[in-house]
């Protein structure tokens, strides 16, 4: 905490901090580290106030953005029959705003939020690069637009197909937005399709996760050769392989606390483990589509119960069975 | 079967499960909430290579700041976001919000403190800049970054040290 006149104090305590947050982070911090630091901290409030800012200023940094980046001048090209496949060497454009009409259709240009958005074309397909790494593939028919977000690009994609590929980067989150669902990529090659039958998402290389309107309690995360399908007539969001069949883990005699691990891979609700459970083995298959209905099918399986928090689920002993 | 090592990392666990709780109550200023972390930390110990584990009860208090410091990430996150947003229909992509309505000013001063931060950054020495961002933003480990540039990992330290010292001081 600061206090005027107590300057020197609270620097002192920040340079403290600031080599204690170092060195537990070494690859070769030790118990005693730990337990040395433990005394550090509650030498005084001062020391953990000056430990709290430190972890503040490096957690905050990890949505910063490079300063080339939030400085950058989006280029976006304006192209013309015939359609090639990839920009190439892209005119640059003021960061003014500017309208530019293309023969080919419409795109226009917007400083800051918003970047690009592109009417749909019925006749073919077009490729639209994304700021600062990527592209898209648009399929013929598909309107989308693109604007900065917080912490990166966001896509807002309408009926249509469209394919993403997208390198990875820390500091920049590329977010597709269809409906009330979100697809945000975590460095990868995907492929999402929208029409009256729902949304589709396949991952062709990567991971990226699905989120949709209530993402506290539905997210999934889709791996490689994997694919989601929300269809309208179906609340629930369903998780396949690339063929259209469900995932299916199979475990013979394997510990609960692996297969809770697997869950935890998958979805984004976390789901925690009474220690009393953690050796109880499973054998057997769990196809992994609603968290829910996973949950239920091994709770009665293993005979567990089943208790959910505001911020996770809690599989332990059923009352009757616990010690 | 299990490889011989774990069942060692399970009783260490259940040694220092006590003073995990009591130094994450410390930290949490909650007891419910340090538990629910220690309980955390177990799950992640279960999915660790036991093999990988150097010192176990370096690892289990390692393990707990890491999700401290993933909570603190959220809450900060969260905190931007309904500055931002507050009163709007958002739409939330895992941690990140989209919605076209205008920040807020509080959103702006946390983009404007970033922007400080990163700024600040730049005007570190190039050597430290470099560890820095490789270790920060390319995951390196101190090890790995002293490695990369062909230094020692206390000087890795060294570095580390004076660019949070010089951004905290400024921060504050």
């Amino acid at each position: 905490m600061s206090h005027v006149g107590d300057g020197g104090d609270v620097n002192e305590a920040r340079r403290e901090a600031s080599d204690w947050f170092v060195r537990l982070q070494a690859d070769d911090a030790g118990a005693d580290d730990w337990l040395a630091f433990e005394r550090w901290l509650g030498a005084g409030e001062a020391n953990e106030a000056a430990f709290r800012e430190v972890e503040a200023v490096w957690v905050d940094l990890d949505s910063a953005l490079p300063p080339a980046r939030t400085a950058e001048i989006i280029p976006l090209p304006v192209r013309s029959r015939p359609t090639p496949r990839r920009w190439r060497a892209p005119a640059a454009v003021a960061a003014s705003v500017a309208l530019l009409v293309g023969a080919a259709g419409l795109m226009t240009v917007f400083s800051e939020r918003q970047i690009a958005q592109t009417a749909p074309r019925s006749d073919s397909d077009r490729d639209v690069p994304i700021p600062g790494g990527g592209l898209i593939h648009l399929k013929a028919g598909t309107r989308l637009s693109l604007r900065r977000s917080g912490m990166g690009i966001e896509a807002a994609m309408g009926p249509g197909r469209a394919e993403f590929t997208v390198p990875h980067d820390p500091l920049r989150r590329f977010v597709v937005r269809v409906g009330d669902q979100a697809i945000t990529d975590i460095g990868t090659r995907f492929d999402v399709r929208e029409d009256q039958a729902g949304l589709g998402v396949s991952v062709a290389a990567g991971e990226v996760a699905v989120a949709d309107a209530d993402p506290e309690h539905n997210v999934l995360t889709v791996d490689a050769g994997q694919m989601v399908v929300r269809r309208r007539s179906e609340e629930a969001t369903r998780l396949l392989t690339a063929t259209g069949a469900p995932i299916q883990k199979v475990y013979d005699h394997a510990l609960l606390s692996q297969v809770v691990g697997d869950l935890n891979r998958i979805y984004a609700r976390p789901v925690r483990l009474a220690p009393a459970a953690a050796n109880i083995r499973f054998t057997g298959a769990l196809v992994m589509d609603s968290q829910d209905v996973v949950l239920r099918r091994l709770a009665a399986f293993l005979d567990l119960d089943v208790t959910r928090s505001p911020t996770a689920t809690v599989l332990s002993k059923a009352a009757k069975t616990a010690q | 079967m299990a490889p011989p090592e774990r069942p060692v990392l399970l009783a260490v666990y259940l040694a220092r499960r006590a003073d995990l709780v009591r130094f994450f109550t410390s930290r949490l200023k909650s007891s419910a909430a340090a538990e629910d972390l220690v309980q955390d930390i177990f799950l992640r110990l279960s999915r660790a290579d036991p093999a990988a584990v150097r010192d176990p009860v370096a690892f289990l208090y390692r393990t707990g700041w890491n999700l401290m410091l993933d909570q603190l990430r959220q809450q900060r996150r969260s905190g931007a976001r309904e500055a931002a947003w507050s009163g709007q229909d958002v739409v939330y992509a895992g941690d990140v919000a989209l919605d076209r309505s205008p920040r807020a000013d509080a959103a702006l001063e946390a983009t404007e403190r970033l922007r400080r931060l990163v700024a600040r950054l730049d005007t570190l020495p190039a050597q430290t800049q470099r560890v820095f961002r490789l270790h920060k933003f390319d995951g390196l480990s101190h090890a790995e970054t002293a490695a990369r540039l062909g230094i020692s990992r206390s000087a890795v330290e060294k570095h580390m040290s004076a660019a949070l010292k010089t951004l905290v001081e400024d921060d504050g």
